[in-house]
């Protein structure tokens, strides 16, 4: 899976994130948004949720199956939420 | 704001997050319980207070201890289960008393599972005896005017996936996203309904939507309908679906650039056209802009146009009418007739809390109205026209009989409406206890049929004043002296009574200009702007030619 396309599977999961958020709370779709860390826009369930759409957007979209839920490395792999572009690396490092 | 409490032993804050960020009326503020306290948060008062509405959405193994046993295996008798249902259907009863109205979520399965497989319908199986659990919670809560239970399956069926174990093992929510999505969706519906801003009136299009062809091109024989032809019988269908409507007491009326003879030819003629023309209260069949004829179709009809709905066929008569119109629903519709019937089937807006011997009626009875306006037509004054209208009103109290009819009323009537009050059945009946106060109902007939139970009117006493609380009569019924025989049962209450003044305070709405107009033009004094007041020493003379039937005993 190429960045864009990353990217792409990021922005998708973050429209469904937006849906539960009101209008003026919206999350901008750009590389540089901050989810979570310091700073970060997500709280746990929307982290949670965000991340599960992610890897059934994947598992849809690619036909991989990638974990970022309740992977041994789920603590390291929220280092890599901090941003959408963070994000997308690692859905593109999961799913190579 | 509307309040809403979601209680659930599961994680239930995404259903709270799609209702709390709704764009569209009825705007919520929800809350979801903590996890797993579904118990304790139904027995103390809802965060959002008393007039909160609440969504009770529980797995049954989170509830009901034994269906958990019975999961795991263990062998647990039915009446086990059913007591258990008991249990939580006790609590969910005792908490309805604490909000406005109750939510109650039908059970399904929390967990993909195949049961006992093809045994699974037999009498130990998970789908038997779930089906026997909501089964008896449903005749258990069917008793309560505010409790409503909900089909979840609906909200499974909406989804895809619509169970994770991912999201369970994650989030403690054992269904996914969507499934919360459609739950959110139902339960806005639901609070709409149940606030009575439910639609009332379908106007439809009739050249491929209600039939398949164009009748003026076509020709009434050649039309699509019903026969030995896919597209004949969806459009069968879809004339069926709003046949199905128009008996729940929806009004049907049409909307059609064409030529009025050639249409209305079609509709009586045609051997498969399932709606004929009695089944219409009016229609507009000509070649003007279809915005305005609507908006005179609901005036016609005496409907506002937030209780209408527009069906076409035509994107760019659907983008018409949706921007002259936004009061009016335009919902996007199928390109493809053979879905026509399951769109309109599956549309929210026309749900009903209550099903009361009007509502059943109330299509046929704007039929009726049809032919009374055309009579009128005939007729050389209004004056005159009332004169040979032959009103009946019978006067009854408010009880247990009519009391669901009179609550309906009070939350849906909006023109003819003093103070647009808004109070649940219960709500009513408790302040109808109260010291002082006093209700009536009633009933319209006329010469050409049955008007139903349309008017309401109540009060209380305060010192020497009666004051009316509400002032109420339906759309249905009005511009027949009704309502100044409703203020001369006031005045006539107050005489009796030994009071000096009949007060009326209005309350102004959007909607209650056509209330404020009878009250000005009624001869009461108005001392402060939309305060009326007549000296009850002075009768106030009933108008003429109303039949009036005293049955208040």
């Amino acid at each position: 899976m190429e960045f864009p396309e990353a990217l792409q599977v990021v922005y998708r999961a973050l429209d469904l994130v937006n849906e539960l958020r009101a209008p003026g709370d919206q999350i901008p779709k750009t590389p540089s948004v901050r989810l979570a860390g310091d700073g970060g826009c997500l709280d746990s369930l929307a982290l949670a949720t965000l991340a599960l759409a992610v890897e059934r957007d994947v598992a849809t979209t690619a036909g991989r199956e990638i974990v970022l839920l309740g992977d041994d490395d789920f603590e390291l792999n929220l280092t890599f939420f901090s941003t959408a572009e963070d994000l997308a690396r690692l859905i593109m490092q999961k799913a190579a | 704001m509307i309040q809403v409490s979601v209680v659930s032993d599961f994680n239930a804050d995404l259903v709270a997050r799609y209702l709390s960020a709704g764009r569209t009326p009825p705007l919520c503020q929800a809350v979801a319980s903590p996890f797993g306290q579904a118990y304790q948060a139904l027995k103390v008062e809802p965060p959002g207070g008393r007039e909160s509405m609440v969504l009770v959405w529980t797995r049954p193994e989170g509830v009901v201890a034994s269906w958990q046993r019975h999961l795991d295996g263990e062998r647990v008798a039915l009446g086990e289960l059913l007591d258990g249902v008991d249990l939580f259907a006790s609590a969910v009863l005792a908490h309805s008393e604490r909000c406005r109205f109750l939510l109650v979520a039908g059970w399904v399965p929390a967990r993909l599972s195949r049961g006992l497989g093809i045994r699974d319908w037999s009498a130990d199986g998970d789908a038997f005896r779930l089906a026997q659990m909501n089964l008896r919670l449903a005749e258990r809560v069917a008793g309560s005017r505010r409790v409503f239970m909900l089909d979840a399956q609906r909200w499974i069926d909406a989804a895809r996936p619509a169970r994770d174990g991912k999201y369970w093992y994650s989030i403690k929510s054992p269904f996914t996203e969507g499934v919360c999505a459609a739950a959110a969706h139902d339960v806005r519906s639901a609070v709409r309904n149940v606030l009575g801003e439910n639609r009332k009136l379908i106007v439809v299009d009739l050249d491929n939507t209600l039939w398949g062809g164009v009748v003026g091109d076509d020709g009434w024989r050649n039309l699509r309908i019903g026969g030995h032809d896919p597209v004949g019988e969806a459009f069968g269908d879809f004339q069926r679906a709003l046949l199905a409507l128009s008996r729940r007491g929806i009004v049907l009326a049409i909307s059609s650039k064409n030529d009025e003879a050639t249409a209305l030819e079609a509709i009586d003629q045609h051997p498969e056209m399932i709606l004929r023309r009695h089944h219409f209260a009016a229609w507009r069949i000509d070649w003007s802009d279809k915005a305005r004829n609507i908006e005179s179709l609901a005036k016609e009809l005496n409907l506002g146009l937030q209780s209408a709905v527009f069906i076409d066929d035509s994107p760019s008569e659907r983008g018409r009418v949706r921007e002259a119109l936004d009061q009016v629903l335009v919902p996007d519709w199928p390109d493809d007739p053979s879905r026509f019937a399951d769109a309109l089937r599956q549309m929210d807006c026309f749900d009903q809390s209550a099903m009361t011997e009007e509502d059943a009626a109330r299509a046929a009875m704007y039929v009726t109205e049809r032919h009374r306006r055309e009579a009128s037509a005939e007729s050389t004054s209004e004056e005159d026209w009332l004169d040979t209208l032959g009103v009946r009103v019978d006067l009854a109290p408010v009880t247990e009989g009519n009391v669901k009819r009179v609550a309906q009323l009070l939350n849906k009537t909006n023109q003819m409406n003093l103070r647009t009050r808004r109070l649940a059945e219960d709500e009513f009946s408790d302040w109808l206890r109260g010291d002082g106060r006093g209700a009536l109902a009633l009933t319209v007939r006329d010469r050409f049929g049955d008007i139903g139970l349309t008017g309401v009117l109540t009060w209380q006493e305060i010192g020497r004043e009666l004051e009316i609380v509400d002032f109420i009569l339906s759309c249905r019924a009005m511009g027949r002296r009704v309502e100044p025989l409703m203020l001369a049962l006031a005045v006539e209450t107050a005489r009796a009574g030994g009071k000096d003044h009949v007060l009326a305070p209005l309350h102004r709405t959007e909607r209650n200009g056509p209330c404020l107009e009878f009250w000005r033009a009624s001869g009461c004094e108005e001392p402060e702007p939309n305060l009326f007041l007549w000296q009850a020493g002075v009768a106030y003379p009933r108008p003429g030619a109303i039949d009036v039937i005293d049955g208040r005993g």
